[in-house]
């Protein structure tokens, strides 16, 4: 057994930015990961043997030629997971859905300030009531005639069904479902990998 | 030999990964750099550690870790029984495909052998 086999090669010692340099790659490595639905335990093996390796690499041909050589990080955790079972991408769906659930509400509420800007510009002194497209069953009332402006607002379904819709297709919680019928025959590296 | 055809080198990855292995146990970056020494100049790391970890999730590598005098422990791997099967079986398909390779190549190059190969077309047609 050679246990060795790089030792002897000539190296240069890594300055605090190589290692703050090889660090980061690692944080977007494990990010990649995560996205891929890599459990925590294989995630922290595969980051520790990318940043030993890296080091290794960073000392021998230097930190930019060893972070080319490893090509995108994003593609490497894919690589990587390639052949693995596939998992549910609960983060990822998550993240996702309340990307677009915030995204759909900034939406909403900036065309209930439009709305309620034209109600004040047209001089309506009675509460007036509206839909917002494209939230269907929304619905908004601006009453101009209290002391102040008096909203009465229902954002109706549509950012809640978008926003689990894309939680489903993101997520794919049917892997899961899958993964169990599948879990004895699983061979790839995340469901058997030794961390 | 750096302009490797990228879909040959993928093809054979695993079985050159498997061989410099069974000669001995090794880490990834180390694996990169005895590749390139015997001639794969063109070899990425990130084309090698995901091969590692897929070959190690299917059964076919073992891995431990091993103390560094300069820095973290590294991870080594060693082919296991069913690695060393896999490397038998890649290794006479590959001397095969070689062998039907240099076949082709060599029919292909000798401006002799196709009007040989006509003429006996032709004597095969007469005899018939």
């Amino acid at each position: 057994m050679n246990s060795q086999s790089n030792e002897g090669r000539n190296r240069r010692s890594l300055s605090l930015s190589d290692r703050a340099g090889i660090r980061w790659a690692g944080a977007r490595y494990d990010f990649w990961l995560e996205m891929n639905s890599v459990p925590a335990k294989t995630r922290r093996s595969l980051r520790r043997e990318l940043r030993v390796n890296l080091a290794d690499a960073a000392s021998d041909v230097g930190r930019a030629t060893a972070l080319a050589n490893l090509g995108d990080l994003r593609s490497l955790a894919a690589e990587t997971t390639r052949d693995g079972q596939l998992r549910s991408r609960w983060l990822a769906g998550t993240t996702a859905a309340a990307t677009v659930f915030v995204g759909l509400m900034v939406w909403f509420w900036s065309s209930m300030l439009y709305y309620t800007e034209g109600v004040l510009d047209a001089g309506a002194a009675e509460p007036t009531s509206s839909w917002l497209w494209p939230f269907y069953g929304s619905s908004v009332t601006v009453d101009p005639s209290g002391s102040g402006i008096g909203w009465e607002i229902v954002p109706g379904p549509v950012p809640f069904v978008l926003a689990g819709v894309v939680f489903l297709f993101v997520s794919k919680p049917w892997r899961s479902l899958r993964g169990k019928k599948l879990a004895d025959h699983a061979t790839g590296p995340v469901s058997s990998f030794r961390a | 030999m750096a302009g490797h055809d990228t879909q040959v080198l993928k093809g054979i990855l695993s079985m050159l990964l498997l061989r410099v292995l069974a000669a001995h146990e090794d880490y990834g970056y180390s694996v990169v750099v005895r590749l390139r020494e015997l001639g794969f100049e063109g070899l990425a790391e990130g084309t090698v550690y995901p091969a590692l970890t897929r070959l190690e999730g299917k059964g076919l590598l073992a891995s431990r870790l091993v103390a560094s005098a300069a820095g973290p422990a590294r991870k080594y791997y060693r082919p296991t029984e069913a690695g060393r099967a896999e490397l038998d079986r890649a290794t006479g398909a590959w001397i095969e495909l070689s062998a039907n390779v240099d076949r082709v190549m060599a029919r292909s190059t000798d401006p002799n052998q196709h009007d040989h190969d006509h003429d006996h077309d032709e004597r095969e047609q007469v005899t018939s």
